[in-house]
């Protein structure tokens, strides 16, 4: 078996906003294996948009640790790349210049720097593009570029949130058979943050199912199927029926339980 | 710029080829070009005409209400000299549209690269803002007219206090709109910036504040540019003896009211041409935007 790239041990975090403290994330412990393509699935406010955030290093957790291979991750840098919601590209340079953006891309000689900008858009299929500017793509090409700028500059992991989540249905199937290729030539460690059984179904090697308020990962789901998945084939089909009945039962299980819905308010001072 | 627009209106309905339909809508653009001018002499024309009817009217003596050929005639001269009607201010049009002009660059550079710089300077830094905001926002509504004393009491008469007076007026929108640009760039772009390895304080300002911040920064320049013309009006008709605002006050003293107005015209056309420069030199920057 590969070895543990990511891992984050008995993490547990919390916002202040005023007198009123919220638990996004309570004793969430989970080992993503180098190359492996992982999906976090939960419903919106589970909190796993937090745990991306503090293996991104943007934010610092209140307890637990999370590592990088076997280091304590204690801010963002380029090791990890972050494909965001919104595209996230700087709309002052053109789609070459983004993907090119990163410090290790600007680092190189220039030659070199233009044969890494044409062989990532060749990749994403944007071939010809590098003039434009990102106001001039659409919607799926900018998350495109996005991609390519976040693989351009060398990650060890890539860390995705939701990033398909505000793309019309048939650019995001598009992208999501994309993304499987681009990981099956890269062989990335991939962590994927959905709300979409199916696209968890159809990209992930595994999937941890994660319960709201506070956020906690209580199973995950191998998905033993070989790629390329069809999405309408029987087995494709049951593993999402489960997963479904999962989702459902750990919702009801986390509504009956008083203890665990713990938006704690404290006295003021 | 017909090009430009014609790029612009070509890459409306096909994203994937915006150069293709270019030369082809060129006549078209010119034609829109045109209609813009129609419209925006629209009520130019028409107050000239309720002017040149109030000044038949002959409610007040045309000495003081010129007709709309008198002023003409007036301006006329002061740019080419012909007839002499302006008196000392024949053919002298160029003078004094330079000696405001130049103050009003002068100034507009010290106001607006010092308000960029300290604007930027305080929006990064949260100790910073903190010490010089509060004093900043006090001085801001201390009218640029209030400072003309203390301004003539220390320079003198002549181009110093002027200069002076056009800085502070440009310093406070810049440095507002550059403070506030850099206060609120997206901070998602800031992410993205730290996950492709720039983590530093300097490295982030270089990297993303510093373009985020542009458009807000050429905002505050132009607003900027256009109290800076304000500005030179008032120092000139106080502290300075040329220029348009002097112009305008030494034609009150002689109560040649066709050569207010001529003073009056000219700094709104040399205001309105300065303000399209610097929207030139904003498109031409920030390229992306358009």
């Amino acid at each position: 078996m590969a070895p543990v790239k990511l891992s984050c041990n008995r993490v547990r975090k919390s916002f202040t906003s005023g007198s009123s403290e919220t638990l996004a994330l309570d004793d969430t412990t989970i080992d993503i294996r180098e190359g492996e393509f992982l999906c976090l699935l939960g419903p919106s406010g589970c909190g796993k948009t937090t745990i991306l955030n503090l293996l991104a290093g943007f934010e610092k957790p209140t307890a637990g640790t999370l590592r990088l291979n076997a280091q304590t991750i204690d801010g963002p840098g380029m090791d990890r790349g972050v494909i965001f919601q919104e595209h996230a590209l700087f709309p002052w340079l053109t789609v070459g210049d983004n993907v090119a953006s990163g410090k290790r891309v600007r680092a190189k000689p220039a030659a070199e720097r233009n044969e890494i900008v044409r062989r990532y858009l060749a990749m994403i299929g944007l071939s010809g593009f590098e003039h434009h500017y990102p106001k001039q793509l659409s919607g799926g090409m900018r998350q495109r570029v996005a991609i390519a700028r976040g693989l351009a500059n060398e990650p060890e992991v890539l860390l995705m949130d939701e990033p398909f989540a505000a793309l019309d249905a048939i650019s995001r199937s598009l992208l999501q058979v994309e993304l499987v290729r681009i990981w099956e030539l890269t062989r990335k460690t991939i962590v994927f943050v959905t709300h979409n059984i199916e696209e968890a179904v159809l990209l992930a090697d595994r999937v941890a199912i994660m319960t709201a308020r506070p956020g906690r990962v209580r199973e995950t789901v191998e998905i033993d199927l070989a790629r390329p998945r069809d999405i309408n084939g029987a087995a494709f089909n049951a593993i999402e029926r489960h997963l479904r009945e999962l989702v459902f039962e750990q919702h009801a299980a986390s509504a009956r339980e008083p203890g665990d819905i713990r938006t704690m308010e404290t006295p003021h001072q | 710029m017909p090009v430009e627009q014609s790029l612009r209106e070509g890459s409306v309905g096909d994203n994937l080829a915006p150069h293709a339909q270019s030369s082809a809508v060129l006549p078209a653009a010119l034609r829109r070009r045109g209609a813009t001018l129609f419209y925006a002499m629209i009520l130019p024309v028409t107050a000239a005409a309720i002017w040149q009817a109030v000044a038949l009217m002959h409610l007040l003596p045309p000495m003081l209400f010129p007709s709309v050929g008198r002023i003409a005639a007036t301006t006329l001269d002061t740019l080419t000299g012909y007839s002499g009607s302006s008196e000392w201010y024949s053919g002298q049009w160029y003078v004094h549209a330079l000696a405001s002009t130049g103050r009003v660059l002068i100034g507009f550079l010290i106001g607006g690269s010092l308000g960029a710089a300290c604007g930027m300077f305080v929006g990064m830094f949260e100790r910073a803002h903190k010490i010089v905001d509060p004093s900043i926002q006090m001085l801001r509504p201390i009218p640029v007219v209030a400072w003309i004393p203390l301004a003539v009491a220390w320079f003198g008469i002549g181009n110093p206090p002027a200069v002076f007076l056009i800085a502070l007026g440009t310093f406070f929108p810049t440095y507002l709109n550059a403070r506030h640009g850099v206060r609120y760039v997206d901070p998602v772009l800031i992410r993205a910036s730290q996950m492709l390895g720039y983590t530093s304080g300097w490295e982030r300002f270089r990297h993303v504040v510093f373009w985020g911040a542009l458009p807000n920064v050429f905002t505050g320049l132009r607003i900027g540019l256009g109290i800076a013309w304000i500005c030179v009006a008032t120092a000139e008709m106080l502290a300075v003896k040329s220029g348009f605002g002097y112009m305008l006050w030494d034609s009150y003293n002689f109560l040649r009211i066709d050569l207010i107005i001529t003073g009056m015209m000219s700094i709104a056309a040399v205001g309105f041409l300065s303000d399209r420069a610097m929207l030139w030199i904003q498109r031409s920057v920030m390229t992306w935007e358009s």
